[in-house]
């Protein structure tokens, strides 16, 4: 199937938690032969359910315990084998293992190793330990919402934001670097940032501030000053907003229809876009007295029908059951071991065709053991069972 | 700052949304060759806010510098028959070509022109569906993908608590990042198929994609449906419970969510007692009873400035960072130290850094930025490459094709 492009390329995954795996996910949904370096005597690999579900299809599980010797060697036939190793360990932890980059480059000259990090593998603060949510404070992501409150209410700590960010970077580097070694047939090392990997996606709000001295604020910034109305309304249902758009004057008029021509429209000071925006905050109040008695689905197909950017505040569950988005196809029902279903994310395009990536259900711990030893490194099987009975391979 | 790991790559970029700007800059500035076609006068783009000093005009726009540093650009008027042919000549000779949504280029066209071309579109909610022809922006795409709603949850009071708006364009650039994505599979997969591939990517879906924790609560039960907060408990993210404390002079984020972390951040506020109580034994039971390791932490955080805390946190192992400011990121030191930001020379906006890409890589020549071309600056040099002869350069010229 020509879609699985990465299809021959395998991956050793050393990452944990989410941005890597995240990128591995994709990279798995894209065909490559994914395998996750796991140790059952690590208990963050024991829960299985989840997210680890959700960031881990795709790929195979195999485990081996690295604090030995014979580990450290097997995982390196591994990696001889293979053309990508991922990691986003502690700085420091890899080069420990006799895994760095250096060491695996002798080895396999053209490997290509990203490595990502809180904050860089260089620096003054390459050894800061990070988590991505603590990140995007650093970064800046969380101010842009709200004043930084004890609570939290609305600061932009949830939904993660820089692990899922970090992850595409890394998927994207990896996908130019395999490109580069097809041409070059040389390897690559990429130091990744987490934090900077959340900052290169915020140039709008970055360069808003560097060029005018305003801090940009949710809502607020000068891309949309000429947009009114803009913002959320309530609807009729609790707790059910509507968001409206309106950046032209056939998009006004659009609204106007749909708002059944009231009279206000017709003052004057409302009949230009330059009036509007100095009457905005009248605007949004007469708005939202209407909106409020409208069932917000409704409203969303009425506006749009009108030509008026407007959509729904979905939570989660809204979207992944949205008719539109059910079509294309985002959201996958996989089935699990035991009998459940999990809700899953594909890959995020289309190309035409029924397909919707190499999906498959995450791997249990140690699942593609015999794949890996006996298939790949082609381990005999007495082997094998001396590895096992000396605990290299749990 | 760019890497020269896509050299050779020749990529179109037509359209005139931050999605695709952002799609092509990724490219251009992983070395690939790209070029902007925009429409005579240039494209509208070049009139996104913010300016530099505040003050628009021509080549002031800051935005547009950043996400189209590094490409070249030929003004083409595509009404014309003959611009129409130039466009051909364009596509035949690229890998791929990157477009927003309303370009009026038949896909059987281009195939024709170019059967193995890698064609990628970047529209709000796709080509087909019942929402295709749907109009939206980032506020619109922010308010759909789920991120107001949870980014705004749990409050105290729903009600008098809208859900958030996006400060930007985020939805624009992380579409553009996950169709830069799709491009390089596509290359990949025209490859192996023998023939070119379309890539379709969808604002909406690229950024719903992100939320993978409430996906997982999904199938869990788990997921927010309600926005109202449960008396007492704290926000947990991917597994780890995250406290905002009080400083002198701002907050930090902390998170000790570990039971070793607890106990280290226990000691760093002088607070030992804490970390042997039953009630902040595990990090569940924490999450439950978060208020009154808040405030004792918060009475200690108070007394310090936020660079004091943090240093004290990580001293002890405890992960912590302070909150910035957008005005507090140029200064950060470890930003510096790696040179992430870029300078792009240009005549008009001077002493502007930019951000650069997220990554190191000690094995590839580092290019510098060139400066957001000029509306057509490369017009002469393209058509020239086209094979096209100087005397019906001059004619295209005359009539206003180029």
């Amino acid at each position: 199937m020509y879609q699985n492009a990465l299809e021959g390329v395998r991956v050793v995954d050393f990452s944990w938690v989410v941005a890597g795996p995240y990128c591995t996910k994709l990279l798995g949904l894209m065909g490559a032969e994914v395998i996750k370096i796991e140790s059952s005597t690590r208990p963050q690999y024991k829960d299985r359910g989840g997210w680890f579900s959700v960031l881990n299809n795709s790929k195979k599980s195999c485990t081996i315990n690295l604090s030995t010797d014979q580990g450290k060697a097997l995982v390196k036939r591994l990696i001889a084998a293979s053309d990508v190793v991922v990691e986003n360990f502690s700085t420091g932890v890899m080069d420990r293992l006799g895994l760095g980059y250096d060491a695996l480059k002798a080895m396999s000259e053209d490997v290509i190793y990203v490595s990502s990090s809180g904050l860089g593998r260089t620096g003054p603060g390459r050894d800061y330990l990070a988590y991505g949510t603590l990140l995007q404070g650093l970064s800046g992501w969380t101010s842009l919402f709200t004043e930084p409150n004890p609570r939290m209410e609305g600061m932009g700590i949830a939904p993660a934001w820089t692990d899922p960010l970090t992850g595409l970077w890394e998927a994207l580097i990896i996908q130019a670097a395999l490109l580069h070694r097809s041409r070059t047939g040389k390897g690559l090392y990429v130091d990744l940032s987490m934090l900077e990997s959340t900052i290169a996606v915020m140039g709008d709000v970055f360069l808003e501030f560097a060029a005018t001295g305003r801090l940009p604020m949710a809502g607020q910034s000068s891309g949309y000053s000429h947009a009114v109305p803009h913002g959320v309304y309530p609807c009729k249902e609790d707790d059910s907003w509507i968001a409206i758009s309106v950046e032209s004057q056939s998009e006004w008029e659009g609204l106007c229809r749909v708002l059944g021509d009231p009279s206000w429209r017709h003052e004057e000071g409302l009949l230009t876009l330059a009036g509007r925006r100095r009457n905005r905050e009248r605007i949004d109040r007469l708005l939202a007295e209407w909106t409020s008695r409208m069932p917000v689905m409704e409203l969303f197909h009425k506006l749009q029908s009108a030509g008026v950017p407007a959509g729904p505040c979905y939570n989660l569950k809204q979207v992944v059951e949205d008719p539109h988005m059910e079509l294309r196809g985002l959201f996958r029902r996989l089935p699990l071991s035991d009998e459940r279903e999990q809700i899953t994310t594909s890959v995020p395009w289309r190309d035409g065709t029924d397909w919707k990536g190499n999906l498959f259900k995450a791997p249990a711990l140690g699942e593609h053991n015999e794949h890996v030893f006996l298939g790949i490194l082609g381990m005999p099987e007495e082997e094998y069972e001396s590895y096992r009975r000396a605990g290299i391979l749990e | 700052m760019g890497l020269r790991l896509l050299t050779g790559l020749k990529v179109l970029e037509v359209g005139d949304t931050v999605a695709v700007a952002f799609c092509g800059k990724v490219l251009a500035d992983l070395g690939a060759d790209v070029l902007i076609v925009e429409p005579p006068g240039g494209s509208p783009l070049r009139r996104l806010p913010p300016y530099y000093q505040d003050v628009p005009g021509t080549g002031r726009s800051v935005l547009h510098n950043w996400l189209s540093a590094n490409k070249r650009s030929i003004t083409l008027n595509l009404e014309e028959e003959r611009g129409r042919a130039i466009f051909r000549e364009l596509v035949r000779g690229v890998d791929a070509l990157v477009r927003g949504p309303g370009s009026r280029l038949d896909a059987a066209g281009l195939k024709a022109v170019n059967p193995s071309l890698t064609a990628a579109t970047i529209s709000p909610f796709g080509t087909d569906g019942p929402y295709a022809t749907y109009r939206a922006n980032d506020l619109i795409l922010f308010a759909m993908s789920g991120l107001s709603f949870h980014l705004a949850c749990p409050v105290d009071d729903p009600a008098s608590t809208p859900p958030k708006l996006n400060p930007g364009y985020q939805v624009g650039l992380v579409a553009g990042l996950t169709a830069a994505i799709a491009t390089l599979w596509g290359l990949v997969a025209a490859k192996r198929k023998g023939q070119g591939v379309t890539v379709g990517v969808s604002e909406w879906e690229a950024f719903a994609h992100l939320l993978f924790e409430q996906t997982a609560h999904l199938s869990d039960g788990r997921l927010a449906t309600d926005r109202k907060r449960l008396p007492g408990t704290g926000i947990t993210v991917a597994g780890g419970l995250v406290w905002c404390l009080p400083c002198s002079d701002g907050w930090v984020l902390i998170s000790p969510r570990e039971n070793h972390q607890f106990r280290q951040w226990s000691e760093v506020i002088g607070e030992q007692e804490l970390a042997s109580r039953p009630e902040f034994s595990t990090p569940k039971l924490r999450e439950q009873n978060t208020w009154e390791i808040y405030e004792r932490s918060a009475a200690w955080t108070r007394l310090h400035k936020k660079a004091e805390v943090f240093q004290a946190a990580q001293e002890k192992k405890v992960p912590c960072f302070p909150v910035s400011l957008m005005s507090e990121l140029p200064e950060l030191e470890q930003l510096k130290h790696r040179g992430f930001w870029t300078e792009i020379d240009h005549p008009v906006i001077k002493g502007l850094r930019y951000p650069g890409l997220p990554m190191k890589t000690g094995d590839l020549e580092v290019m510098a930025s060139r400066r957001a071309p000029l509306p057509g600056q490369h017009t002469l040099e393209v058509v020239k490459e086209l094979g096209i002869s100087s005397e019906e350069i001059k004619d295209l010229w005359q009539m206003g094709v180029i």
